[in-house]
């Protein structure tokens, strides 16, 4: 059965001056995904992600949130999503409790319970009249994320969400997101510069650089297709340098390791091969991440 | 639409430097009336020298009509000043806070956006003009009492205390026009940048300058200078002769909608076409 789309992005065109921003991009987001967003610094995703909320105008290309565009003047389409662009914004002379009343009156609700409800599920709150001015990082981007949740879109755009925060933080909001997508049910697309993490969370991805699409697709399949770093360590390094060199694999030795790149598929077969031929080791380790696929892609 | 201004209204309210005008107004107007009641007899004999030459005048000249009348001079140049500290962070003062962003995710329109802005920015300037209003009457009152009002302009007018109450609330009403004005203007700045400063400067630097050219009188600027906005921001005076010229009130009134309709439009467009980048 074919995944419901539940955002299409369709040649997106936009320059600024003569910096093309985005050039002829094509993305596509399915309905439950965790869809990371990769990209250098520059590369286009903060102004991709604005045009998908209408922030910023494309030059040309067509944007279907829900098979609607988001062009012209209903914003109607803005009810299914919920964003959190960079970094939190709030108005910080006012309460938690008040910022979310601004947007759960702006979002036309009608049950006043929602604000209660959702400063719950991001554990604030004990914190719902304190001043957001006065807030730490992890409470601003939790209190960003009830921002993005109050009007129970079906689609999140989260930009850089662990930005600023210690790694407890990170991983807090790492489950937080997951949370959002299992048992809300709620798509999320999600960019990061933090790559494990997408590696970690994410389903599908994309990779862009200069504003140009690079790959898109499975991160499990995209990682398995590609050839992984693997560091092997023993205190006879010339025999596994021999055995690689019999199987015609790539790899670089240094004082203490060698590096080989080995297909993940074949790593079961190389090692029982290894075992077969009692070559000892004491450690291996498999080092290819996202981030070098990812610098790979962007070169 | 009603939502979206009482949102605005919420922010404005809940804003500490909305209430920074009305200090000022407090401060200075009581400031003034406190002066002038202990050496207002002073500085009024020295002002009206010349008609004592010519005129017998009894009864109490310093008076609330003759304070409030006075006092409103200041929306010259002191309460536009005041107006813009709010109406022009309304759209810059979000952008640079990144709150824009945040609005601008909700289902509407930028033009609801901005007119629900420019309407709460209105709402805040007629009651900061209505403070004004209050302070120097009610003050002047306690202070000072009643009292025929005389007027230096073009002559000198007495109008009696009886028939001050009614040019008193159409000279607020002009004045409050006029004061509108700066507001859509200061709101089309607004606009155009990304911080909260640019509007405040923006307009006030308009307002001195147009100011500068209509006191002058310079012969270049002969006929332009009745369609200078700034040249209605006394037209209140009008109200407190004694035969009153409807036709320039009129003319006044339309120009001065004129501009509102103009700043508005301007900044709309821009506001429709802007990209969100802070």
């Amino acid at each position: 059965m074919e995944n419901k789309k539940i955002l299409s992005v369709k040649n997106l065109n936009k320059s600024f001056g003569e910096f093309k921003a985005v050039n002829n991009m094509n993305l596509q987001v399915n309905q439950g995904d965790i869809y990371g967003f990769l990209g250098p610094n520059g590369a286009g995703k903060s102004t991709t992600l604005r045009m998908i909320l209408g922030l910023i105008k494309p030059d040309s290309g067509e944007i279907l949130i829900n098979g609607k565009s988001n062009s012209g003047s209903n914003r109607n389409f803005l009810t299914s999503i919920g964003a959190l662009i960079e970094k939190p914004d709030f108005y910080k002379n006012l309460s938690a409790y008040d910022n979310l009343k601004i947007l759960y009156k702006m979002s036309k609700l009608k049950d006043i319970n929602r604000i209660s409800e959702v400063l719950k599920e991001v554990d604030l709150w004990d914190k719902k009249n304190q001043k957001v001015g006065g807030f730490s990082q992890g409470m601003k981007q939790r209190l960003g994320i009830a921002q993005t949740l109050i009007h129970q879109p079906s689609l999140i755009i989260l930009d850089e969400p662990s930005n600023g925060l210690d790694p407890q933080g990170q991983s807090d909001m790492r489950s937080l997101i997951l949370r959002i997508n299992q048992e809300m049910g709620i798509t999320v697309i999600i960019s990061s510069h933090i790559l494990s993490e997408i590696e970690k969370i994410s389903n599908r991805m994309v990779v862009i650089n200069k504003g140009e699409k690079i790959v898109e697709g499975n991160v499990q399949e995209l990682m398995k297709n590609e050839l992984l770093k693997v560091s092997f360590k023993s205190e006879n390094l010339d025999s596994i340098a021999l055995f690689l060199k019999k199987q015609s694999i790539d790899f670089e030795s240094s004082n203490d390791s060698i590096l080989a790149n080995i297909n993940e598929e074949n790593i079961p077969l190389i090692l029982k091969k290894m075992v077969d031929e009692n070559i000892s080791i004491t450690e291996m380790k498999q080092m290819r991440t996202l981030e070098e696929l990812f610098l790979g892609l962007t070169k | 639409m009603i939502q979206l201004t009482l949102i605005e209204l919420f922010k404005i309210i809940k804003r500490p430097r909305t209430y920074i005008g009305f200090l000022a107004i407090f401060l200075t107007v009581g400031a003034m009336q406190l002066a002038m009641f202990y050496e207002g007899e002073e500085l009024i004999s020295i002002a009206i020298q010349n008609l004592e030459n010519d005129f017998r005048l009894e009864g109490k000249i310093i008076n609330t009509n003759l304070m409030t009348y006075i006092l409103l001079n200041s929306l010259i140049i002191h309460i536009p000043i005041l107006i813009c500290l709010v109406t022009g962070d309304a759209i810059a003062g979000e952008a640079s806070s990144g709150t824009l962003r945040l609005i601008l995710q909700r289902p509407y329109t930028r033009n609801q956006i901005y007119l629900a802005k420019a309407l709460s920015g209105y709402l805040y300037t007629i009651s900061l003009v209505f403070f004004l209003a209050l302070m120097t009457y009610v003050l002047g009152y306690f202070l000072f009492g009643s009292g025929d009002l005389i007027v230096l302009r073009r002559g000198v007018t007495v109008i009696s205390s009886n028939d001050v109450g009614w040019r008193f609330f159409f000279a607020f009403c002009s004045g409050t026009l006029s004061m509108i004005v700066v507001a859509s203007l200061s709101m089309m700045i607004s606009s155009f940048v990304n911080n909260a400063i640019g509007p405040i400067v923006g307009t006030i630097s308009i307002i001195i300058g147009l100011n500068i050219i209509f006191t002058l009188g310079a012969p270049l600027f002969k006929d332009v200078i009745p369609y200078i906005f700034t040249s209605h921001f006394i037209k209140w005076q009008y109200f407190f002769d004694f035969e009153i010229e409807t036709e320039k009130l009129k003319l006044s009134f339309l120009v001065q909608l004129g501009y509102i309709i103009v700043f508005n439009a301007i900044g709309m467009y821009n506001f429709n076409r802007k990209d969100i980048l802070s």
